[in-house]
C-alpha cells in the first residue's frame, strides 16, 4: 500500500480512511516519499515519532467510532517558520539549528485539535526572505517540473512537497508572495488569507504588518477545508479579526482582469486562459503600479525584518558563538548564523531607518501603502475581484539575483501589492505552457492567475477557484510525477 | 550608496566588526547591498516626491544645538515632536511660541 500515490486531496483521502486504508499507511506512504529526497531537501525535519502517534491515534478514534475530526488521519506538513512543540523550528537558519520550542504555534495548534498528522517542518528561504528557493541554510529545493527551474519562495518546501505526494496539504506563511509564488511555479493552489483572519502566534515574524499564513494543496477545495480550520480570532494574536458576514445575493461574481497592466507573453496567456475558462464576463482594470508596489514593500520589509531580528543575539535568541565581549560574540553568533540575503535585508532595513538622508524614502513608501490601499478600494467599488498574472514568467532559472538582487527582487512584482493592503490573495493554476526557460528544451510549465479580493472575502476567492477547477480538473502533475 | 556608509550600517545591525577589528563583511558584500538598495530605490514612483518629502527630511535632521542661553533658561526649539497637522514656516519649524520648560 505505502507504493502507491498519496491521494491528490484531502476529500480523497478522508474517503479512502473511511474505505478502510488506515492513517498509518497513508502515513507512510507520504514519509517514503519524503525520504528519497527526488527533488531535493524539501523537507528539514520529520516528526516520526509524533506522527506515527498521531495516525495511530487516528486509527484508534476510526475503529473506536468516536467522533472525528475535519482533518482526521490527514498528513500535511508545516514550514518550518511555525513553531511547533518540542520539533526543530529553524526558519531555514543556521541560527535557529537548535531551537526547540515549547509550545505549538495556533495555526499547528488548530491542526493538531481537526485531527491533523503532522509529518514535520518543510525547507523554506531562510526567515522567509528569498523568493527561489536557493536561500535556505540546509539546501535548496528543486522544481518538479524540472529544467534547472527554481520551484519559487519562500514556502518552496511547501509547494514542492504538495505537488510530489509528501503531504496532502501544506501550511506556509506569505509576507510578499511566499505562499502565491511557488505555487504558481509549482501548479499548485496557495491561498495568502486577509490579514488578521489567521493567528500569527508563533510564526517567526519576518515583517509583521505583512506576515500571514495559509493553506497550499492540490485541490481548491482543499484551501476552504484548512482555511476554515486556521482561521478565527486568537487571544495569543491581538491583531486578529473576526470574519464580516459574506455577501448574499446569487449574481455572478465580477471580475476585473488587469490586462492593461501585462508586458510578458506568458502574463499575457495566463490572463487570457482566464478569461477563456471562467464563464461570466470580465472587465479591463487596472491594478496598482508595480513598481510603486515593490518599492513600497521592499523598503517596509526591509526595515521591519531589520527590527524583528535584532533580537537573534546569540544570547537570548539563536546559537551563540563564543567571543571575547558580549559585543564580539553578538557580531559573531549573527554574521555566521544568518545567511547573505537574510544580512543583506537586515542591512538595508537599519539604513533606512536610521539614516537620515534615507528616512524620507521610508516616509514616501508609508504613505505609498495608503495610496495603493486607495487603489484596491477604488478597483472593489467597480468589481468583486482582480485577476492579475501571479508571476511574470513560468519559470526562472537558479542564481537569479546572484548577481543583481534585484532580479530576485522583481519575482514578486504582482504580489507585493495584496500583502501591502492586507488583501486575500489566491493562486488558481490554469494547466501548462510551452516554453523555454533555463537550461535545455522546451517544455511544459505550470501557468496560472492570481485572485485578489477586499479585505475579509476570502470565500469569493475560494467560490471562484472551485468552480475553475470543476470545469477545467485537477492542476496537471509534471512528467516526472 | 558608498559602501562606507553601508558597512557603518552593518556596524550598527551588529553584523560587522567595528574599524579597529577585523572586518567581515566583503567588499563584494557591501556593492551587493548597495545595488540592492539604489535598484529598490529607483523603482520609487516620481508622484511620490511630495512636498512631504521636504517635511521628512527636515524631521529628521539633526536637531539644533541649543545655545548656552536657552540651556540656562530650559528654552528649546523641538520642532520634530509636533504633530504633522500644525503649521508650519519656509522652513519646517513651528509658528508657535517657544515652550517653556522648568529645569
Amino acid at each position: 500500500m505505502s507504493d502507491r500515490a498519496p491521494p491528490s486531496g484531502i476529500a480523497e483521502a478522508s474517503a479512502a480512511l473511511r474505505d478502510g486504508m488506515s492513517a498509518e499507511t497513508l502515513l507512510a506512504s507520504c514519509l517514503r516519499r519524503i525520504s528519497t529526497e527526488r527533488f531535493g531537501r524539501t523537507v528539514l525535519a520529520v516528526d516520526d515519532a509524533g506522527a506515527h502517534e498521531a495516525a495511530a491515534a487516528s486509527d484508534q478514534r476510526r475503529r473506536d467510532k468516536k467522533r472525528l475530526g475535519p482533518l482526521d488521519g490527514i498528513p500535511i506538513l508545516v514550514k518550518d517558520i511555525f513553531a511547533a512543540r518540542k520539533l526543530p523550528t529553524t526558519a531555514g537558519s543556521r541560527l535557529l539549528e537548535d531551537y526547540r520550542p515549547g509550545y505549538d504555534a495556533t495555526v499547528v495548534h488548530r491542526l493538531r485539535q481537526a485531527g491533523a498528522v503532522i509529518v514535520g517542518k518543510a525547507n523554506l528561504d531562510e526567515f522567509a526572505m528569498g523568493s527561489s528557493g536557493e536561500h535556505s541554510a540546509f539546501g535548496p529545493v528543486q522544481n518538479p517540473w524540472g529544467g534547472g527551474l527554481i520551484p519559487g519562495g519562500s514556502s518552496s518546501g511547501s509547494a514542492v512537497s504538495v505537488l510530489a505526494g509528501e503531504c496532502v496539504a501544506g501550511i506556509a506563511s506569505d509576507t510578499g508572495g511566499s505562499i502565491r509564488q511557488p505555487s504558481a511555479l509549482c501548479g499548485v493552489y496557495g491561498l495568502r488569507p486577509s490579514y488578521g483572519r489567521v493567528s500569527r502566534a508563533g510564526l517567526i515574524a519576518h515583517a509583521s504588518s505583512m506576515d500571514q499564513a495559509g493553506p497550499i494543496a492540490r485541490r481548491a477545495a482543499d484551501l476552504r477545508w484548512i482555511f476554515d480550520i486556521i482561521q478565527g480570532p486568537d487571544p495569543r494574536d491581538p491583531g486578529t479579526r473576526a470574519a464580516p458576514r459574506p455577501p448574499g445575493g446569487t449574481a455572478p461574481l465580477r471580475v476585473g482582469l488587469a490586462d492593461p497592466c501585462v508586458t510578458t507573453e506568458d502574463e499575457y496567456e495566463a490572463l487570457r486562459r482566464f478569461d477563456e475558462r471562467w464563464p461570466h464576463p470580465t472587465a479591463a482594470c487596472t491594478a496598482p503600479d508595480a513598481e510603486a508596489c515593490r518599492f513600497a514593500y521592499y523598503v517596509l520589509a526591509a526595515v521591519e525584518a531589520a527590527s524583528n531580528l535584532a533580537r537573534f543575539d546569540g544570547l537570548r535568541f539563536g546559537r551563540g558563538a563564543p567571543g571575547k565581549s558580549f559585543d564580539d560574540a553578538c557580531i559573531r553568533a549573527r554574521f555566521e548564523g544568518f545567511g547573505a540575503e537574510v544580512q543583506r535585508r537586515i542591512v538595508l532595513g537599519t539604513g533606512l531607518a536610521s539614516d537620515p538622508t534615507l528616512r524620507p524614502h521610508l516616509a514616501a513608501a508609508g504613505r505609498l501603502r495608503e495610496d495603493i490601499r486607495a487603489a484596491y478600494a477604488r478597483i472593489f467599488s467597480a468589481v468583486d475581484l482582480l485577476c492579475t498574472p501571479t508571476v511574470s514568467a513560468t519559470g526562472y532559472p537558479f542564481g537569479v539575483g546572484a548577481e543583481a538582487p534585484d532580479a530576485l527582487y522583481a519575482l514578486d512584482a504582482w504580489t507585493v501589492g495584496p500583502s501591502l493592503a492586507g488583501l486575500p490573495a489566491l493562486h488558481v493554476p490554469l494547466g501548462t505552457v510551452t516554453t523555454k526557460a533555463g537550461s535545455g528544451a522546451p517544455s511544459a510549465r505550470p501557468i496560472g492567475v492570481q485572485l485578489i479580493a477586499p479585505w475579509g472575502q476570502e470565500s469569493r476567492l475560494l467560490h471562484v477557484a472551485e468552480a475553475l477547477e470543476a470545469i477545467q480538473g485537477p492542476p496537471p502533475l509534471p512528467p516526472a510525477l | 550608496m558608498d559602501i562606507d556608509t553601508i558597512r557603518r550600517w552593518a556596524e550598527a545591525a551588529r553584523l560587522e566588526h567595528r574599524p579597529e577589528a577585523r572586518r567581515l563583511w566583503t567588499e563584494r558584500a557591501l556593492h551587493k547591498a548597495a545595488a540592492a538598495l539604489e535598484s529598490v530605490l529607483a523603482l520609487r514612483p516620481a508622484s511620490a516626491a511630495t512636498e512631504g518629502d521636504a517635511r521628512d527630511a527636515r524631521a529628521s535632521a539633526p536637531r539644533p544645538e541649543a545655545t548656552e542661553a536657552d540651556r540656562a533658561t530650559g528654552e528649546v526649539d523641538r520642532p520634530d515632536e509636533a504633530p504633522p497637522s500644525m503649521p508650519v514656516d519656509q522652513d519646517g519649524y513651528l509658528r508657535v511660541p517657544r515652550v517653556r520648560r522648568s529645569a
